[in-house]
């Protein structure tokens, strides 16, 4: 629809048949006086249609009369006309306002908080600042107080560096920029030594900057200073000092004991599944026909929430399980424990490192205990920076 | 006596034509815009003659102007334009009887 067209559909126009012999001089006549007609079609030799403005139509009696043309009203088009129809429909008028008011209502509360720009921080520890602080979906929109959502949040999470509760009809945006860690400073009065990590025996070393104050082969206690960043200069009878940075690949030995039980237990299905509904409004959990409690003893559980704006449900299905309990042999049950311990010695050990050796061993303490022990022995690198201060110069 | 009248008339238009004006600003004669055959506008016409759905006349200023095409409607008809829609075959200019 056209501008024009709506414009004429608010104001109403009327389709209109001219019938007469003179449907020439009408249309001239109704130009003349500046009377708009449009989509003017002749349809038998003695009749015009056309379509003409409510407004305009009242001064065409004169101009038919003295054109001895007649007028005739086919069709009323328009919102008036639309209007008088549906004057005498009282309960679709009442229907259509309230249909307006819930609408409107609707408009005035918070039917949904989303947070934008968090990375590290989880948007639930956000959302659960905010509602502490007032911001709950289901209140007034209009009683959002931007600058003090922003001041409590900003100090009930130190880690934001910025926040804004942006209102966007019936959905609430926050927007939130994390603080970047400031990276730690290097102070011209400071130098550093490398250190040991670790117990360990040196099997190479790489010095990019400081002097060496150990040996190749040589055997280190952890914290055992490798590498000094205190260089002395004989000329001037004074020292240097920088920043000592070596790379120090060692031999290391790990020796891990940890007990394990030999009775697995192993979960079967029985097939039996049953489904709880839960629904949400504007933050309130309705059951519906169950209380919240699993209806067998041991069970798997899944958990599905389905939400648009406040509104949602939670479908949880429940699937029942028998436990078998069975005794392993002890090879079994050692080579799995051995599989846990070298895992857990992997994160331990600094990165890039090789393993050289390992040997598992392991005791049965009693029917259903037993322990492992894994020796292993890695090439890792165990350099470790440590800050020293600049002695003050004393003269 | 009547060479001067014609000479007097002529000034006008000789002013435009050494300006380059359009003529039609000046005096009022038609403008008449085409899209393909389908659609006609005329400015500066006078009076619709006869209107039928194969034949609309009009006059304008010293001239007639008569359209032959099929299912010619006026879509819109104001003092000063006219717009014909349709499909137009012949557009036809004679001199106005008068």
């Amino acid at each position: 629809m056209s501008v024009p067209a709506l414009i004429s559909y608010f104001r109403g126009y009327l389709t209109i048949t001219v019938t007469g012999r003179f449907c020439e001089r009408f249309i001239n006549v109704c130009a003349n006086r500046k009377i708009l007609l449009w989509d003017i079609k002749k349809i038998s030799p003695y009749s015009v249609r056309c379509k003409i403005s409510v407004s305009a139509f009242k001064k065409l009696a004169t101009i038919a009369y003295h054109t001895g043309v007649t007028v005739h009203i086919n069709v009323k088009h328009g919102f008036p006309f639309f209007l008088r129809r549906y004057k005498k429909r009282k309960i679709a008028l009442f229907g259509v306002l309230i249909f307006l008011i819930a609408v409107i209502s609707a408009n005035q509360f918070v039917w949904d908080i989303e947070v934008r720009g968090n990375y590290k921080i989880p948007e639930d520890k956000i959302i659960s600042a905010l509602n502490e602080s007032g911001l709950k979906i289901g209140m007034p929109i209009s009683r959002i107080d931007q600058q003090e959502l922003k001041k409590d949040a900003l100090l009930s999470i130190p880690e934001l560096a910025w926040l804004w509760v942006e209102k966007k009809g019936s959905k609430v945006i926050v927007d939130v920029r994390e603080k970047i860690e400031v990276p730690e400073i290097f102070s011209p009065s400071d130098y550093c030594n490398i250190v040991a990590s670790k117990d360990a025996i040196i099997e190479n070393m790489t010095v990019k900057n400081g002097v060496p104050v150990v040996e190749k082969g040589e055997t280190v206690l952890a914290g055992t200073v490798l590498v000094t960043g205190k260089i002395p200069v004989p000329a001037k009878m004074l020292d240097r000092y920088v920043r000592a940075d070596a790379e120090i690949l060692a031999r290391v030995w790990y020796d891990r004991r940890e007990v394990f039980s030999k009775i697995s237990t192993t979960r079967h299905e029985t097939g039996n599944t049953k489904n709880h509904y839960t629904l949400h409004f504007f933050g309130k959990d309705i059951p519906l026909f169950h209380k919240n409690i699993s209806p067998y003893k041991e069970f798997d559980a899944t958990e599905k929430r389905y939400t648009l704006f406040g509104l949602g449900f939670t479908k949880k299905s429940y699937e029942e399980i028998t436990l078998h309990e069975e005794l392993l042999s002890d090879g079994s049950v050692a080579d799995f424990g051995a599989a846990q311990i070298m895992q857990k010695l992997e994160e331990e050990v600094a990165p890039n490192s090789t393993l050289k050796t390992s040997e598992v061993s392991y005791t049965v303490l009693n029917d259903s205990t037993i322990e492992v022990c894994v020796k292993a022995e890695y090439l890792e690198n165990i350099a470790l920076v440590q800050k020293e201060e600049v002695p003050k110069d004393l003269n | 006596m009547k060479k001067r009248k014609t000479a007097k008339h002529n000034i006008p238009k000789k002013i435009a034509k050494t300006l380059d004006i359009p003529e039609d600003i000046l005096f009022d004669i038609p403008r008449i815009t085409m899209m393909s055959n389908r659609e006609l506008r005329i400015e500066n016409y006078k009076s619709i003659l006869e209107y039928e759905s194969d034949k609309i006349s009009l006059s304008a200023k010293e001239m007639m102007i008569e359209l032959h095409g099929a299912d010619l409607d006026i879509t819109i008809i104001t003092d000063e334009e006219i717009c014909i829609t349709g499909y137009i075959v012949s557009i036809e200019f004679s001199k106005l009887r008068s």
